[in-house]
């Protein structure tokens, strides 16, 4: 039973200290294990097999057009209209630009699946008005690298995509779950921007008052988003299209809305082909290594093993909640998202399928529902390891854009955003309903 | 900059043929991965618009967009392992000898391509049982078989790609660029 143990330790050692990449460290532990139970030949059998079924999946074939979604929008210049739009309704305020700059975030993230390409468009958005105004460093920055965080949280999501094909949860589900726990993480945001500027007034100085009529006027610009984020989320929700065909409207949507505003030349829409190709390739490159690692450490019983532990250790659900969770804080200061979730999710979602969960919340009765709920607080955990020292991965985007600006600004700017993340998390946890209100609502 | 100037004027130099051939390939799975990924979201956009506007979805469109995406994502690895997009935790790399940094890079592409290649070679036997008997896809009746070996060949790409880094590193500065230099 130790094995598979052994195996999880030798991955994470190949990943971190060897720094292979985690798809090859998954998939030759995988193999190497396997392997060693079975036999060389088998192994690779196996490996081979689920390298092409994995690859033939319809379903599947939601993950490049969300990415694809993406690229087009942030090629769309989209950004500068979300952020001019929000900066007239809050820019006047003490802090204003920068609860614009969160506003805008979470607009840009209803429509972009990545937080690291939100908080680079909005960055290139934000930061120049934010310093032209003497906005402090750690704020402008902090506003930016928290913000982005929210782009795999409110859907589309490539990481909730990703949780759901290996959980085979429902993606439409899960995207309509990370609705409220996103909105509610811009309300936060924005508290915490409003508690720095109260405690320091001369970090965040006032913009220009705009008046009624250009307010409104900004609210045009922002109809593409908007009506793009309408169409694709509401049409799942509705369950008038799937998940795929969502992704198949949204990516022709933000093509057309590209393509209209004259921002694509042949060359970048080649480019932005060939780079949602690249990346759709990287990605599945991961999820053969994690499918042939989960395969392995299924067949060695790390699952029942775990299972074994919580009831030796007579554990209720959430503590085991809570354990994880404390797992996941751990790994998060080394790994970024999408590792973090390749590399955890096959060993935890077995686990916590077996929980009963419907003893700490009524909401969680349903297994499926709870699973939907552990993905949201997954990619809530996910999104703090993002901005957590010392590999914020979003903190980085931010230095790499601002050399004169030192990392320890950034991630003193990013501490009150951080602090009401774990507000934020302990809500999601404490309440369940509230994740899962909108999905029961589609469900039924 | 001179550093990197030299290595691929040597790499150009000392393998022009093989440079070349790099160049080619990743232009062409280049233009193939577009068309792929631009037809797919055509023909998802013309499906749900001919099923809710005119009650005729696309014969076949599910079937078409399974083989599209698997040949995307075979094209992809190659491009990706030529632009080092695989994730790695880039955590200890600050404190180690760059002579170690070195070597571990030599090791870590060359194990990269080996584990391409076996799994290439592997792909490639079931293309050919596919062909012993005659697999088809279950609604066009679509041979299998080149869909495999297809995905062979991607994965023997990605191996030839991981092994001409494993090449450029061994003219690795602190600070280079990973990406394959052509």
């Amino acid at each position: 039973m130790n094995e598979s143990l052994i195996a999880f330790a030798t991955m994470l050692t190949l990943v971190i200290v060897v720094r292979m990449p985690i798809a090859f460290a998954m998939g030759l532990v995988g193999y190497v294990g396997f392997g060693l139970m079975t036999s060389f030949d088998g192994s690779l059998a196996m490996a081979s097999i689920i390298t092409y079924d994995t690859g033939m999946n319809y379903g599947l074939s939601v993950v490049p057009l969300f990415i694809l979604m993406g690229n087009f929008v942030t090629r769309a210049g989209l950004s500068d209209e979300l952020y001019a739009a929000a900066n007239a309704f809050l820019g006047h305020r003490r802090g204003g630009l920068a609860m614009a700059t969160v506003v805008a975030c979470g607009g840009f993230s209803a429509v972009c699946g990545s937080s690291l390409a939100t908080a680079a468009t909005m960055s290139k958005v934000a930061l120049p008005p934010m310093r032209r105004y003497g906005y402090d460093d750690g704020l402008a920055t902090g506003s930016i690298a928290a913000g982005g965080t929210l782009g795999i949280l409110i859907p589309p999501s490539v990481i909730l995509i990703i949780y759901g094909i290996m959980t085979e949860s429902d993606i439409g589900l899960l995207f309509i779950a990370g609705i409220l726990p996103g909105f509610l993480g811009v309300i936060l945001y924005l508290v915490a921007v409003l508690v720095a500027v109260t405690l320091k007034p001369e970090i965040g100085p006032r913009g220009e008052r705009t008046d009624w009529a250009a307010r409104l006027q900004s609210l045009w610009g922002v109809s593409g988003v908007l009506g793009l984020f309408t169409l694709v989320i509401g049409g799942i929700y509705g369950g008038i299209f799937t998940p795929t065909e969502a992704a198949g409207i949204g990516a022709s949507g933000a093509f057309f809305i590209a393509l209209f505003r004259g921002r694509l030349s042949w060359r970048v829409l080649y480019e932005t082909l060939v780079e949602s190709a690249r990346t759709t390739g990287m990605i599945f490159v991961i999820l053969i290594g994690a499918e042939i690692f989960s395969n392995y450490i299924n067949i060695a019983g790390l699952p029942d093993l775990l299972s074994e532990w919580v009831v030796s250790f007579d554990l209720s659900a959430i503590v085991v909640i809570l354990l994880i969770m404390a797992v996941y804080v751990v790994l998060g200061t080394v790994l970024e998202s999408l590792s973090m979730i390749m590399l955890t999710v096959p060993v935890f979602y077995p686990l916590v399928m077996g929980l009963d969960l419907g003893e700490y919340s009524m909401a969680l009765m349903d297994p499926e529902m709870a699973l939907i709920w552990f993905g949201i607080i997954v990619v809530v955990i996910t999104e703090i390891s993002l901005i957590t020292p010392p590999v914020g991965l979003n903190v980085f985007v931010l230095k790499s854009m601002l050399s004169d600006v030192k990392l320890q600004t950034i991630f003193r700017g990013v501490t009150p955003f951080w602090l009401v993340d774990i507000v934020r998390l302990t809500i999601l946890i404490l309440l369940p309903g509230l994740v899962l209100w909108l999905p029961n609502f589609m469900a039924n | 900059m001179s550093n990197e100037d030299n290595n691929s004027r040597r790499l150009r130099a000392g393998s022009s043929l093989g440079a070349n051939l790099l160049v080619f390939l990743q232009r062409s799975l280049g233009g193939i991965t577009a068309i792929l990924l631009f037809m797919m979201m055509i023909l998802t956009l013309l499906d749900v618009f001919g099923r809710y506007l005119f009650n005729s979805p696309i014969m076949g469109a599910y079937e078409i967009t399974e083989l599209m995406l698997v040949i995307l994502i075979f094209a992809g690895i190659p491009l990706a392992s030529a632009n080092d997009e695989h994730i790695a935790v880039d955590l200890i790399d600050g404190v180690m000898p760059p002579f170690i940094v070195k070597v571990r890079d030599i090791l870590i592409s060359l194990t990269m391509s080996v584990v391409m290649g076996a799994l290439s070679i592997s792909v490639w036997h079931k293309g050919l049982e596919a062909i012993k008997y005659g697999d088809q896809s279950a609604m066009l009746h679509v041979p299998m078989s080149p869909v495999f070996f297809i995905i062979s060949v991607t994965l023997g790409l990605a191996a030839l790609v991981s092994l001409a880094l494993a090449w450029q590193y061994t003219n690795f500065r602190v600070g280079d660029d990973r990406r394959l230099k052509l």
